[in-house]
């Protein structure tokens, strides 16, 4: 079927906005969970803040112990961890592509204040869990 | 919405396992490697508006993102797409119907309890501890002498409520196992505990030898599909309310 100039016009119209809008989706998701300047994975975690202190979970998968860096601030906190060995991974949309990946990177902001000196760190099963007391602000708000 | 199979033929008096994303992807994971290790081909799929418009393609061959595989007396419901609210509950209404309408010997949703604990119960070399709720007695007391707990109190919320509140509005027999899960991370040990007592309910004898060993691989994998059911996750939980005790 052959469409005129209005039409054709139009449905190159739609099809902008619907690859703006998969795009947008798509590389929201790709930047939660891939770092790709650093050719870094983004690892998920979770945080709990408790009255006394501060509880982050953080899964590593193929990450041993000897492997993992973390920094603490005292309102961030950075992991760095290198895997036992590269990972492929899917990345995009509707046509993914193979990435290889050996590391995880992640900068986490975090929602009080902490006592970084006295954050302690312990991994199991490539799962890290990080327990820092709050800094005295945080505990006195 | 709609579940429609390829032959209605195939599937005949069936026990219905049901697993789709939520905390820990326990359903998700577990549901996706009985199907695999019991070699169950694809049955049929589910067709729904309500289900984005995505193909999932697995060794170049696409697949509806949710979809039914089984034979004979097992089919096995599961989804590669987190499911919005009102995709949960349509998909808990379908699947029961559809059950009582095989004559379904049994509906079994597969599930998770997050539980903040995991990480210490792993470190103390204890697996993962199952509960169990079932909607009689007979069942009930079926679950107990494997061994199984039952989940005393608390709160379902999204397709496994529905499956339980349709099983009681139609008569259909059904069993929800709750495996203390991570409820953020992938969690396929958590997986292989349910599968473990699914093997002690149904006698399936599936092996999760080869889940244990996958499990980096798996948790990896499923990055991305966890992400985006915590979002789903978050829209549920807004709308639930507390429970007071």
């Amino acid at each position: 079927m052959l469409w005129d100039d209005e039409e054709s016009d139009a449905i190159e119209e739609v099809e902008r906005e619907i690859n703006s809008i998969l795009e947008e989706a798509y590389s929201s998701s790709i930047s939660w969970l891939f770092d790709l300047e650093r050719n870094s994975l983004k690892p998920l975690y979770r945080i709990e803040v408790g009255k006394r202190q501060l509880s982050i979970l953080i899964d590593l998968p193929g990450v041993e112990k000897q492997n993992v860096s973390v920094k603490v601030g005292e309102d961030v906190l950075s992991i760095d961890a290198r895997m036992k060995r590269p990972v492929t991974v899917l990345v995009g949309g509707t046509l993914q592509k193979e990435l290889e990946f050996e590391r995880y990177w992640r900068s986490i902001t975090l929602p009080v204040k902490v006592d970084p000196d006295k954050a302690r760190a312990r991994i199991r099963n490539g799962v890290l869990k990080i327990s820092i007391p709050l800094a005295q602000q945080a505990r006195d708000d | 919405m709609e579940i429609k199979e390829y032959d209605s033929s195939r599937i005949s008096k069936p026990n219905v396992i049901v697993g789709v994303p939520e905390a820990g992807l326990v359903g998700t994971i577990a549901a996706s490697y009985i199907a695999q290790q019991m070699k169950l081909p694809e049955a049929g799929y589910i067709e729904s508006d309500l289900i984005p418009p995505v193909v999932v393609i697995h060794e170049s061959k696409p697949h509806n993102p949710i979809r039914i595989l089984g034979l004979n007396n097992i089919a096995i419901i599961m989804s590669e797409v987190p499911l919005p609210p009102k995709l949960a509950v349509e998909l808990g209404s379908e699947v029961v119907r559809w059950a009582k309408t095989k004559n379904s010997e049994l509906l079994i949703g597969i599930t998770s309890v997050p539980f903040e604990g995991r990480m210490e119960h792993a470190e103390e070399g204890k697996t993962p501890h199952v509960l169990a709720l079932a909607s009689d007695s007979r069942l009930s007391d079926l679950v107990k002498r494997n061994g199984t707990d039952s989940f005393e109190e608390g709160m379902l919320i999204g397709t496994y409520a529905v499956l339980v509140k349709q099983s009681m509005l139609l008569g259909q027999p059904n069993l929800t196992l709750l495996a203390e899960a991570y409820p953020q991370f992938p969690d396929p040990g958590a997986a292989a505990a349910v599968i473990e007592v699914l093997n002690k309910t149904l006698h399936l004898g599936v092996d999760v030898t080869d889940l244990v060993k996958q499990s980096e691989e798996i948790r990896i994998r499923m990055r991305q599909l966890m992400a985006r059911t915590r979002e789903n996750m978050k829209k549920m939980e807004e709308t639930t309310p507390s429970l007071y005790t």
